[in-house]
């Protein structure tokens, strides 16, 4: 990993650490979107799947019915250890061990996820989605963004269309495209 | 032959959307080739096959290709046209010394195919291939104003793309919804529907403005 992508990964895991461990849930989700300049411009996956696990993470510690779940104790005491080991381990370089313990981080959201059902489709598939939408809000192509995060662009456009990006940027060429469709169809406009 | 090539962006919202029957009206009227590559194959209608989510939409478009409304053009013989593109548009913007990898292999099939075979137009619903095409350097401006940090621009390369893409139509589902409607393709008359049909595609995907959607509404 890129020095400067590896110092914002350890900045970003060492505030959710804080944020679960004080429990103020509510601050994951803006966290989950800290990495988003490292995710796009380098499209490393061991920067998208820590964006992914933060945002799955806000999605189950932000519902009330998760959190009196039976599980949910076991689970926040491991997932903290396993940011800490993350943490330890990019600190020290050891890149190996911090994809192990990132696998296990995702490993353990996915095993909660089947017993409280956050929602029908895996809390982990709808994280790559909302965090694919955001690659893709910074400029990158549809197909470059839907790849990068390991979803299909069927699943991407819904969510793309639903945000504003597109309204701020595109030069209107509705001139031309309007001839073209003169041209093509043969309609009267 | 005449033809109008699509990008996959155009095909899922489209589908998503519902309109795909006006669509197929439209391309009897147009009489010429609604064409798509193996790789837009590939990222439409086998992608959405395995899945239950996208599955009637897959079987859909599945018999648009098997009735001819779409028609496959293959691609093979111009991988190393579709690699050139796909490097050149990858090493053009800059970020923090990087080259941005801005876009995926399979949304430059489409597009080579389409230039080579001189289509009358390309049909792309996503974004950023679009800019690209129509206007290079606002790639440049939309990344260094999100990701607030200047992009820098290999002008040679900018150049190159500019001069292999100028020149090629551009249209998106919105404008071929446009056309539907003026031909009455749709189920009802008046701005109501149009901006029913307008909305829907935006919403699944469509990258068009809300200041063109009440433009077009205007003009009819």
């Amino acid at each position: 990993m890129i020095e400067q992508a590896k110092k914002d990964v350890i900045s970003v895991l060492t505030e959710v650490h804080a944020t679960i461990k004080q429990k103020l849930f509510g601050n994951l989700h803006g966290l989950s979107d800290h990495l988003i300049h490292s995710m796009s411009i380098y499209q490393d996956k061991d920067i998208i799947d820590v964006a992914v696990a933060i945002y799955a993470l806000h999605k189950i510690f932000n519902k009330e019915r998760h959190l009196k779940h039976k599980k949910i104790k076991a689970f926040t005491k491991e997932i903290l250890s396993l940011l800490k080991q993350a943490i330890n381990a990019l600190q020290r370089n050891k890149e190996k061990e911090y994809e192990k313990v990132l696998r296990q981080i995702l490993a353990n959201i996915h095993g909660l996820d089947r017993k409280i059902n956050v929602y029908i489709e895996d809390v982990l598939e709808f994280a790559r989605v909302k965090k694919s939408s955001r690659i893709y809000e910074h400029g990158i192509s549809l197909g470059q963004a839907a790849a990068a995060a390991g979803v299909t662009k069927w699943e991407l456009m819904p969510v793309a269309g639903e945000t504003i990006t597109h309204e701020e940027f595109i030069e209107p060429m509705e001139k031309r495209r309007l001839e073209l469709i003169k041209k093509l169809f043969k309609v009267k406009l | 032959m005449t033809s109008i090539f699509f990008d996959s962006s155009t095909i899922i919202s489209m589908a998503m959307s519902c309109t795909l029957e006006p669509f197929a009206k439209l391309q009897k009227d147009f009489g010429g080739d609604f064409a798509i590559t193996p790789t837009v194959k590939a990222e439409t209608i086998d992608k959405a096959l395995r899945t239950l989510k996208f599955k009637y939409e897959g079987y859909r478009l599945n018999a648009m290709l098997k009735n001819g409304t779409l028609k496959l053009y293959p691609e093979n013989k111009y991988s190393s046209e579709i690699n050139e593109l796909k490097d050149l548009m990858n090493k053009t913007f800059f970020a923090w010394g990087k080259p941005m990898t801005i876009v995926h292999p399979g949304e430059i099939s489409a597009l080579v195919v389409a230039l080579e075979q001189g289509a009358d137009a390309y049909a792309v619903d996503e974004r950023t291939t679009r800019l690209l095409i129509e206007s290079p350097e606002e790639v440049a401006n939309l990344m260094g104003s999100k990701l607030h940090t200047s992009i820098n621009v290999d002008k040679n390369n900018l150049k190159e793309l500019k001069k292999k893409l100028t020149g090629l139509p551009v249209i998106r589902s919105t404008e071929l919804a446009l056309a539907a409607y003026k031909k009455g393709y749709f189920p009802g008359k008046g701005k109501d529907i149009l901006e029913g049909v307008l909305w829907a595609l935006k919403l699944n995907g469509c990258a068009i403005t809300k200041r063109e959607i009440n433009s077009y509404l205007r003009k009819i």
